[in-house]
């Protein structure tokens, strides 16, 4: 898999971590490609953040490996500037402030201090920069983490579950903030529990439940595994439904809406802007996503 | 190295712990060398036991390594660090042994400064003989190399056993029940532990060893328990 033309960003292969008789990660293989958010979605308790911990290598797997960059994690020792790492919860001193915390790690990474500020300032807690991290809410200690994973500026960015105890501004921020790295070729692996708050931010998702890989692929190709479902409202729901149909699509009208089933919302789009047709709202139905979600992880509980 | 070093220095010093150690040091130096020294003031005193009333607390700094040590693993900072750094944690443990050397040396220059600004003084109307000025450079500058290594023991210990309260616990209870036990069924066997070695070189004079060769004792032990450490944390998680 590491051979392939363009290799991938993160690659792990047949990766297993043990803690006596439990399996919390086990024999998980998947690879996240370079340029695309990837999300790494499990319920509670999947194995998340033990499988995270292996792959940036602060943690040994009982069995196999994770490549960075074509290289061993534990042969590689990727530095800030080209890993950045925020897993839950943050390694943080309560008595210690965020800007001293930062000024550590870029001393320890031989990074120059102004970058503290920078990244503070990124992350909006320039104003709380001086004030002791165990007086922070857990937004501010997600930002804070977010700001030592930014530190080197690297390519490949690992994060757990960084959108917990953000505010609707901070998800908002962080989602668009992910999306322009991977934009300009930047590498972000998240893991999350809410696969609908994963969904608008990710291009791929690899999902794992106790500890085992039950999906790997693209975010359309999950949407399309459930039958994606669209809710569209416009003042000609006949026409709509009728192109829809034409299209291939399953359609029931309701009530002045458009639920339309076997296409995702881009489709829709296009063709209602194809034929002309005015769209008052558009939107996935989250729903169906949610239960794609569920009955991937109850297949792997009741096998 | 160096540039680690900075890092987990700026670490030990930007929390209380740091200035709790130093007040510590301050109280505990006064109060040591007037406790060693006022009671039965006018009577004859050895030179042994003056010098022994200038001597430096190398427990005092050992705790300070073995508290910061243990609460990286508590505050879950051991991982970032490695992360950032790009280095394994015994690595970054190495260089934490050394920027606690380095604090603990600062702690314990503080401590002597009021020893000697307390002890001096007091020391010249006691009767007895006199110290002599390069006595006192020996036990400053044995106080001072007590505190590098007993700061950097301290810090292999807290990374072993990784729960600070159990380190500190147990490094107490060693220090204050177990080893009087064992000096009662053998008086100088407490002179090849890690802690009687380093009260001889900080000033105490030990029945068996003499200053050089409780230092040699202490750079064993040091060394011992940073290699174990370093072995221990290449073998176990970070986080």
């Amino acid at each position: 898999m590491i051979n392939e033309d363009i290799q991938a960003a993160i690659t792990v292969e047949g990766l297993t971590k043990r803690y006596g008789e439990l399996a919390a990660v086990d024999d998980l293989s998947f690879s996240v490609r370079r340029g695309a958010v990837t999300g790494f979605l499990g319920p509670n308790g999947a194995g998340k953040t033990t499988a995270l911990k292996a792959i940036v290598g602060i943690a040994r797997p009982t069995a196999g490996r994770a490549f960075i960059d074509g290289t061993p994690v534990e042969a590689a020792h990727p530095d800030a500037r080209s890993l950045g790492v925020y897993i839950e919860p943050t390694g943080v001193h309560p008595g210690r402030s965020a800007h001293n915390h930062l000024r550590s790690l870029a001393a320890l990474a031989g990074l120059p201090a102004d970058r503290v500020d920078e990244v503070l300032e990124l992350v909006g807690l320039a104003h709380a920069a001086r004030r002791r991290v165990g007086t922070y809410s857990t937004g501010m200690r997600q930002r804070l983490g977010l700001a030592s994973a930014l530190l080197g500026d690297p390519e490949t960015l690992v994060l757990d579950e960084p959108l917990n105890g953000l505010d609707p501004q901070g998800i908002r921020w962080l989602r668009t903030f992910l999306r322009d790295r991977a934009s300009s070729g930047g590498t972000v692996l998240l893991s999350s529990h809410v696969l609908t708050e994963a969904a608008q931010t990710v291009d791929d998702v690899v999902v794992i439940n106790r500890g085992r890989l039950v999906f790997e692929g693209a975010m359309r190709e999950l949407t399309r595994l459930g039958g994606s479902r669209v809710l569209v409202r416009t003042p000609t729901p006949e026409r709509l439904a009728t192109v829809a149909r034409e299209a291939g699509g399953l359609v029931e009208l309701q009530a002045g809406r458009v639920l339309i089933e076997g296409m995702d919302a881009t489709r829709v789009g296009e063709l209602a802007h194809r034929e002309g047709v005015l769209l008052q709202e558009l939107a996935s139905d989250d729903a169906s996503l949610e239960q794609v979600f569920f009955s991937l992880t109850e297949e792997v509980e009741a096998a | 190295m160096t540039t680690l070093i900075r890092g987990e220095l700026i670490k030990a010093i930007t929390t209380r712990t740091m200035f709790a150690y130093a007040t510590m040091a301050v109280v505990l130096a006064a109060g040591q060398v007037l406790a060693s020294l006022l009671p039965g003031w006018g009577d004859l005193m050895s030179q042994d036991d003056k010098k022994e009333a200038l001597g430096g607390l190398p427990l005092l700094v050992l705790l300070l390594g073995l508290v910061g040590a243990a609460g990286e693993y508590r505050h879950r900072t051991a991982a970032p660090a490695a992360l950032v750094a790009g280095r394994d944690g015994g690595t970054l443990l190495v260089a934490r042994a050394g920027a606690y050397a380095v604090a603990g040396v600062a702690v314990a220059a503080l401590a002597t400064a009021v020893t000697l600004a307390v002890g001096l003084p007091l020391l010249a109307d006691r009767p007895g003989p006199a110290v002599s000025a390069g006595d006192v450079g020996l036990i400053a500058g044995g106080s001072l190399a007590a505190a590098a290594l007993a700061s950097a023991f301290g810090v292999a210990l807290g990374a072993l056993v990784r729960n600070q309260v159990a380190a500190v616990t147990g490094t107490l209870l060693v220090v204050f029940v177990v080893l009087p036990l064992v000096q009662a069924l053998n008086a100088t066997v407490l002179d090849v532990t890690p802690f009687g070695a380093a009260q001889g070189v900080a000033g105490a004079g030990l029945e068996t060893l003499s200053t050089g060769a409780a230092g040699a004792v202490l750079v064993g032990w040091t060394g011992a328990a940073l290699v174990a450490a370093v072995v221990a944390e290449r073998r176990r998680d970070l986080a």
